[in-house]
Formats: structure tokens, C-alpha cells, sequence
């Protein structure tokens, strides 16, 4: 394979010593990065011989910073993690990764995906939407549940949303219930509503809030009748069960507002 | 006719990520009487199944003072109910009426009757203070799961509390006792 001009080839680092060496394999990789030479055979060697020093390359106070760097040290992820804790890593790389940080969630998540510390990196990663990358890679899982708990508990609301309209599957609502979080269940009710073929929201909701969802319901049936009409009767079809949603739905329509909308 | 004061009825939900799957909870105002219950039935299916079953029954309670002789009579609304849902029962698969457990509270003129099936426990909660035991272990209304076979008794109280809330026996977990913290969020009835 033909070598840039003014880049060390990779026998070069066979001869370096890692550690003692450090600045001037930094230099050869960052001018290799540039060159977009690839680096991971010669990181892992270089590993090889001493993780620290690689650690200390890739994760350490000076370690370079860009898409390419960040590339480079997830393709060697499993040699970084012998170095550090997943943790401590994974919040350190995302620090580094900037506009690729969802990268960074990403790989912890498929590496990690039921770790507890994945909710402080989302949060840092993802601010607001919170959740939704993990929650999204692990919604087949058997922890799916106890992962939207962890989530809720730890505020996330947004993320939870977008969860529970993609997955449509009941556990973010389980777990925004568990924080009697009535906005926020009105919110995902109403979003639920919306899709084509909404799934049994109503029966899910009088499983994981109680046996009469009334307040939740005619708050998501406030803002379909704003937002989207022609939803509202798919909501009263699932919401037969607690007569006052139907009510409610009649005194919209003569323009008297519900008690509650949420 | 003033609607009597009557206690609350209240369940606690069961554990794991749906407490309330198959749980109902309904009233019935008749001319100075009322009914409350709640209870469970159908957690056996998925939450559709058990949502129909417990809005069957919720339906039932309502429809109550309707098909009954003599609405104002806390007894009668009492014995109208364990008809209603044992006719419910008698429809319904084996396998989703094994987990029927209900707490009946109705009250008329003359007092307050409390009756159940399928109960681990239940307490009062009156004068504001924490809730206490309302009947000793071993006690008739801390009976087994699922339908009875005949109709169960009911007990006359000589106090009105606010509430009554009652630990519905589950098929598979043992019971846990009475919930700390608001006991009504614990039962799906957050105020």
C-alpha cells in the first residue's frame, strides 16, 4: 500500500518505545490521521506492548480530538476498556468525540446495554433526548423496562416520548407511571394516538397508572382535538371503558373546556 | 335522598410493571345508598383481555341500581353485585377468573356494610390517622382467590371510616402487607 508523503510508515512504530515515545508517535499518528492513513493495526500493536501509554494517547489531558481520533479509539475500544473503567471511559471519550458523541453512547450502549452509568452518559451525550439511543438499542431486552425506569427516574421525559412512539411498546409508560408523571403520560397518550394503528393505549394505561385513567385520557383527547381530530374518535374507541372521556369528548365539541386537560 | 357517607374502596396494585393489569374500580349511587368496589379480574391475559373483563365488570357496577329491587338497600346492592359478577365469572375462562379478588363496600341509611373475596388484607384509614388492621388474621372477608361458591358474607361496621383499602391476594406472589408512603398512588387512585 503507498504511504502518503511525510507520514511514518507503520514498521516505524515497531521500533518506538510507547511510553517513552509518546509525543513523537502522537505527532506521526496526527500526521497519519490527516493523511487518513489507517492507524488501528498500529494502535493495537503499540497496545500491545503497552495499554497505558495508548490510553494515555488516545483518552489521557492531551489526547487529539476529532472524528477521526474518536474513530480511531473505538475501533480499539476493547483495548481502552482494559485500561479504565467503561464508566469513567465512555465519559471521557464523549467529551473528546464532540459532534460524534452519539457515536461514543453507541458503542457503550451495544457494549454495556444494560450498565446503570448509561444514564449520566446519555445525559451528558444526548441533554433533553435522554434515553433515547440506549432505550431504543435495548427495547428487546428483558432489563427494557428497568432501563425506561432508570431513565424516568433520572427525569428523562423527552426521550421517554420518542421511545414509546417508536417502540410502541408499554414499558416507557410503565415507567413514567412509576413517577407519576401525569403530563408527561398525557404527552406520549396523545402522541400514541396519533400513529396509523396506535396501540391499546387505554388498556396500557389502566394497567400501569390504575384502573381509571380518566385524567390521562381526557387530556391527550384535549390536545387531539386541537392537534389532530380525526384521531379523537380512536381514542373514545379505546377509551369506552371510563364514560367521562366521552362526555368530555361531547362538551369539546359544544366548546366547554375539560377540567383537566393534562 | 342524601347519598350516604360511605368509605372509599380501594386495591393496592400487584407487583411487577403492570400493578393495575385486570384491576376495576366502580361505584353505584342508588336513592340514599351507594356501592364501592374494587378489586381485580382477568390479569391472566394480555391488557386488552383484561381491560374488556374489568370494564365488564366496572359496567355491571353501574348498571346496578337499575336491575335490582330495591336500590336504596345497601344488602341488596351487596347481594346484586356478587350476582352481577358471578354471572361475569361464570362467562369468563377458568384461567381468567382464578385471580378474582374484590373489596365491596356499600353503605345506606341505616350504616356501612364491607364485604370481599380473595383478600390478603385490609385496613381503615379514619380521623386522619394511619391506617389500622380491619379485621384479624383468619377473619371470613380474608378469604381465598377467585370466584365463591356461594355468596359471601358481609360485615356491618360500627364506625364510618374515610377509606377502606384492601391487599388483593395474587395467584403466584405472597402477599407484602400494607404500603407505605400514599396509599393512594399504591392503589391507582392519585388524587
Amino acid at each position: 500500500m503507498s504511504r502518503p508523503g511525510g507520514t511514518l510508515p507503520d514498521r516505524w512504530f515497531d521500533d518506538v518505545d510507547p511510553r517513552a515515545d509518546i509525543e513523537a508517535i502522537r505527532d506521526a499518528l496526527t500526521a497519519r490521521v490527516v493523511a487518513g492513513v489507517p492507524n488501528e493495526a498500529v494502535v493495537r500493536g503499540l497496545a500491545a506492548r503497552d495499554r497505558v501509554a495508548i490510553a494515555e494517547l488516545l483518552i489521557g489531558p492531551r489526547a487529539c480530538q476529532g472524528p477521526a481520533w474518536t474513530r480511531l479509539a473505538l475501533a480499539v475500544i476493547d483495548v481502552l476498556e482494559r485500561a479504565l473503567s467503561p464508566g469513567p471511559l465512555y465519559r471521557r471519550l464523549a467529551d473528546l468525540a464532540d459532534d460524534r458523541a452519539r457515536d461514543v453512547l453507541q458503542k457503550a450502549v451495544d457494549r454495556h446495554p444494560d450498565a446503570t452509568w448509561l444514564v449520566s452518559l446519555s445525559s451528558r451525550v444526548e441533554g433533553a433526548e435522554m434515553g433515547w439511543t440506549h432505550l431504543v438499542s435495548v427495547c428487546e431486552r428483558a432489563s427494557f423496562l428497568d432501563t425506561c425506569a432508570a431513565y424516568a427516574a433520572a427525569g428523562a421525559r423527552r426521550g421517554l416520548l420518542r421511545v414509546s412512539i417508536q417502540t410502541r411498546r408499554f414499558e416507557p409508560l410503565a415507567a413514567l407511571a412509576q413517577q407519576a408523571d401525569e403530563r408527561a403520560l398525557v404527552l406520549a397518550t396523545a402522541h400514541l394516538f396519533r400513529a396509523e394503528h396506535p396501540p391499546p393505549v387505554a388498556a396500557w394505561l389502566a394497567a400501569v397508572w390504575g384502573p381509571d385513567p380518566t385524567p390521562i385520557l381526557v387530556g391527550a383527547l384535549a390536545l387531539l382535538y386541537d392537534r389532530a381530530p380525526d384521531r379523537v374518535p380512536v381514542l373514545l374507541e379505546q377509551a369506552a371503558r371510563w364514560p367521562r372521556v366521552a362526555m368530555t369528548a361531547r362538551g369539546l365539541a359544544v366548546g366547554r373546556l375539560p377540567e383537566s386537560s393534562g | 335522598m342524601p347519598t350516604p357517607a360511605t368509605p372509599l374502596a380501594l386495591a393496592f396494585g400487584d407487583p411487577g410493571p403492570l400493578p393495575f393489569l385486570g384491576h376495576f374500580r366502580a361505584e353505584a349511587r342508588g336513592p340514599g345508598s351507594l356501592l364501592r368496589v374494587a378489586g381485580r379480574l382477568g390479569s391472566a391475559g394480555d391488557a386488552v383481555e383484561a381491560s374488556a373483563l374489568a370494564g365488564a365488570v366496572e359496567a355491571a357496577v353501574r348498571r346496578l341500581t337499575r336491575v335490582i329491587e330495591r336500590p336504596d338497600d345497601r344488602v341488596a346492592l351487596v347481594r346484586g353485585w356478587w350476582d352481577a359478577v358471578t354471572a361475569i365469572c361464570a362467562d369468563t375462562p377458568a384461567a381468567m377468573q382464578a385471580d378474582f379478588a374484590a373489596l365491596v363496600v356499600a353503605g345506606d341509611q341505616r350504616g356501612v356494610t364491607v364485604s370481599g373475596v380473595g383478600l390478603a388484607g385490609c385496613w381503615f384509614v379514619a380521623g386522619g390517622q394511619p391506617p389500622r388492621p380491619m379485621v384479624p388474621a383468619g377473619h371470613p372477608l380474608l378469604g381465598p382467590l377467585g370466584p365463591p361458591s356461594s355468596r359471601p358474607g358481609g360485615m356491618t361496621l360500627n364506625r364510618l371510616p374515610e377509606v377502606v383499602v384492601a391487599e388483593l391476594r395474587h395467584p403466584v406472589v405472597a402477599a407484602t402487607g400494607l404500603r407505605v408512603g400514599d396509599l393512594f398512588a399504591a392503589a391507582g387512585a392519585r388524587r
